[in-house]
């Protein structure tokens, strides 16, 4: 009787034993489960404040009308039909887009070149690189105003160096004529994105096995035919993903630039859609139109985004 | 109930003297580094302060390029400073919102005739009521630097002939130096329209007036050719910055500028020799008006501190500090007959801008300065596509008739 009831007693301690360790096992996955949350919720909490409400509150005023504050009341879709009926709107949709493509052509096209003359190796090569990725460490707000200068009409230094080669007899328009202006607009944009581009396309090049060239140089192939054969494949990846960023860039924030050196002219040349949405804003005090504007802008890039996110998946799982 | 309601401000006016609220005021402005108003104001500050030892003007400085985007985020976002600062257009556009309070009490309580501000203080008004009240009145008149004009035998230009002439005489290109100046940079549409605005209305013309359109008034195209044939001959300095230009005034590089008499202390700052050639006529052109900047402060609804802002803006406009703001910041105050003919003795060249501050018209569009914003950027561009694109004053006047005619439609 006495030896069963030992049992037994053994029995349910065993039993509680195992239960307690599974209870704290189960306690400690879940709290190994939680870490990653735990560690994202600081940068989550951030953004939330600082990115997510704000574009939320943002969509919702768009469905408001312009009065501020309590004044404003619901209209629903009226701020994107008077939007997308505006005279203004093609016209700065086509200067986005071709702000867009522009920046991406010509990012991907100097990023390349820049890469491929990086790539190689000759004395220096490290300073080299360190002075070309410097534009992307400079401030754009100093960037803007010292390019400014660089384009002024009367005490430019750009003018004055024409002006002493006898590349022209008159002076430039840089920033004061159109489409001079959006070319001059662009390249400072361009001179922006450019390192960024080159670092993509160096670490690119870094992926191809030196093996694919030797097998092209057996098969005969010349520097040209290995570029177009081997190089220019091997760096599709690259590229489509570079393409995606650049434009997801240059379409949503196609601001900084042109305001700091044009504000959108002249007469309208520079104009952007997000350009116009800030006027709208804060010139006009149209905060239901600013707000639709966004979330217009918001829907275009989320395109490219779901692009580039398709990509990015894509790409994770054939690995 | 008025009644009652005023004599318990001036209670409360009376109470602030004696008793202590402890009021933070927050009255953030670009105006904190103006080079003509800033020390008056901080005089005001001072002079508020020390009657009212525990008030505190909280004077954060926010430079002008981001501070009107700034003060409209504070405002529709429910956190509005205690003391608001305007231009024209844009008191008018706040007004129509409903986003100021009313001073009427204030005033009252502070016994300030509301007939004694300057003409163009009626743009802070509506509906009898005053929302905003005028610190200057910044009318422009035509600057000229003596000694170039002496040197290049010129006299000050009474026609737009003689103004023309002068321009062209006064331009050296090998020195850099330039006849007249005004806006020829695009991009910033308000200020680039205030800056012309003293050749379209000293012509006589406008883009508005009574709130129609005339952009295509004889005047207005009179005005257009001669600021068209000033740029396209280089008379004045192409695709500089509005402050750049005004700098080339103050170092003797511009000849004429027609400018609010805040210039003065700008010049008087940064060059004194060519502050001692500085001399100002009226506009010389053949409208014989002329157009001002009025800068306005407020108190924006939501203000924390509404009472000691008003008791600020209060003692601004007593007798005593009017006459301080001419003094100290060179310019027109809001309130009229506040300036003493010894006043006049030590500043002649300011006898210019008390007829100008009187007779001015508002450069916000006439009849439809709350719209003011969208109008001005509507000119801007015509004016634009005139100077950078090559149309005609005539084609450009006729399309912004068009495009203006369109737009208030829309309005109405």
């Amino acid at each position: 009787m006495n030896s069963e009831i030992q049992r037994s007693g053994t029995q349910a301690a065993a039993l509680n034993m195992e239960v307690e360790q599974r209870r704290r096992w189960f306690g400690y996955q879940k709290r190994e489960a939680l870490v990653p949350y735990a560690f994202l919720l600081p940068s989550f909490l951030a953004l939330a404040v600082v990115f997510f409400y704000p574009m939320i509150h943002a969509i919702v005023i768009s469905f408001y009308s312009n009065n501020i504050g309590s004044a404003a009341h619901f209209i629903g879709l009226q701020n994107y039909r008077e939007v997308i009926a505006s005279d203004w709107f093609p016209t700065v949709m086509r200067t986005s887009l071709f702000w867009t493509v522009g920046n991406v052509i010509f990012v991907c096209g100097f990023s390349l070149a820049i890469a491929l003359m990086l790539d190689r190796k000759f004395p220096g090569r490290g300073l080299v690189r360190a002075l070309f990725f410097l534009p992307w460490a400079v401030p754009y707000v100093a960037a803007g105003i010292v390019w400014g200068w660089m384009y002024d009409y009367e005490f430019g230094v750009l003018n004055y160096l024409i002006n002493a080669i006898g590349l022209a007899s008159n002076k430039v328009n840089f920033l004061t004529a159109c489409p001079s202006a959006f070319y001059s607009v662009g390249a400072l944009s361009i001179w922006k994105l450019v390192p960024f581009g080159t670092v993509m396309y160096l670490a690119g090049l870094q992926t191809i096995p030196s093996e694919y060239y030797e097998a092209a140089k057996i098969d005969g192939a010349g520097p040209i035919q290995a570029f177009r054969h081997v190089t220019l494949p091997g760096l599709r990846g690259v590229t489509v993903m570079l393409t995606l960023l650049i434009a997801i860039w240059s379409f949503g924030w196609s601001f900084t630039a042109i305001f700091l050196l044009t504000e959108g002219g002249p007469a309208g040349c520079t104009e952007t859609i997000v350009v116009r949405s800030y006027l709208e804003a804060f010139k006009f005090f149209h905060v239901g139109t600013a707000s639709a504007i966004g979330a217009i802008v918001l829907l275009l890039s989320l395109t490219f985004s779901a692009a580039y996110l398709a990509l990015v998946y894509r790409k994770g799982s054939q690995r | 109930m008025k009644a009652f309601k005023r004599a318990a401000i001036a209670f409360g006016f009376a109470l602030t003297s004696t008793v202590s609220h402890a009021a933070d005021i927050e009255w953030p402005s670009f105006l904190w580094n103006d080079p003509g108003l800033a020390p008056a104001l901080k005089e005001l500050k001072g002079t508020y302060e020390k009657e009212h030892p525990q008030d505190h003007i909280n004077n954060v400085l926010i430079p002008v390029s981001t501070f009107w985007d700034k003060q409209f985020a504070d405002v529709s976002n429910g956190n509005p400073p205690d003391i608001g600062t305007f231009y024209d257009p844009d008191v008018r556009s706040y007004i129509e919102q409903g986003l100021l309070e009313t001073l009427d009490d204030y005033l009252g309580a502070a016994g300030i005739d509301r007939s004694s501000f300057v003409p163009t203080a009626s743009l802070g008004q509506k509906d009898g009521h005053i929302y905003a009240v005028p610190v200057v009145v910044n009318a422009r008149a035509l600057f000229y630097n003596e000694k170039l004009f002496r040197e290049a035998g010129l006299q000050p230009p009474k026609d737009s002939a003689t103004f023309l002439e002068a321009a062209k005489k006064l331009r050296q290109p090998a020195a850099q130096q330039f006849g007249y100046a005004t806006a020829s940079k695009p991009g910033n549409a308000s200020l680039n329209y205030i800056e012309i605005s003293p050749l379209i209305v000293g012509f006589g013309g406008g883009f508005f007036k009574e709130g129609r359109p005339s952009a295509n008034s004889p005047e207005t195209i009179a005005a257009l050719k001669l600021y068209k044939q000033l740029f396209d001959e280089n008379l004045i300095p192409r695709g500089v910055e509005t402050g750049v230009y005004r700098d080339m005034f103050a170092h003797g590089k511009v000849g004429m500028y027609a400018a609010g008499s805040f210039i003065a202390g700008v010049v008087e700052n940064a060059d004194k020799d060519v502050y001692k050639d500085l001399r100002a006529v009226p506009l010389p052109f053949p409208g014989h008006q002329t157009v001002s900047v009025t800068v306005f402060l407020g108190i924006p609804k939501g203000a924390k501190n509404k009472d000691a802002a008003a008791a600020v803006l209060m003692r601004m406009l007593k007798d005593d500090f009017q006459l301080k703001i001419a003094q100290i910041g060179k310019a027109y105050p809001g309130r009229v007959n506040m300036l003493p003919a010894t006043f006049f003795d030590q500043n002649p060249w300011f006898k210019a801008f008390e007829s100008a501050s009187l007779s001015a018209r508002s450069y916000a569009p006439e009849g439809a300065e709350q719209y003011g914003p969208e109008i001005i950027k509507i000119v801007s561009e015509g004016v634009e596509n005139m100077l950078f694109q090559g149309l005609s004053p005539e084609e450009t006047a006729n399309s912004l008739q068009q495009k203006l005619t369109t737009f208030i439609a829309t309005k109405h």
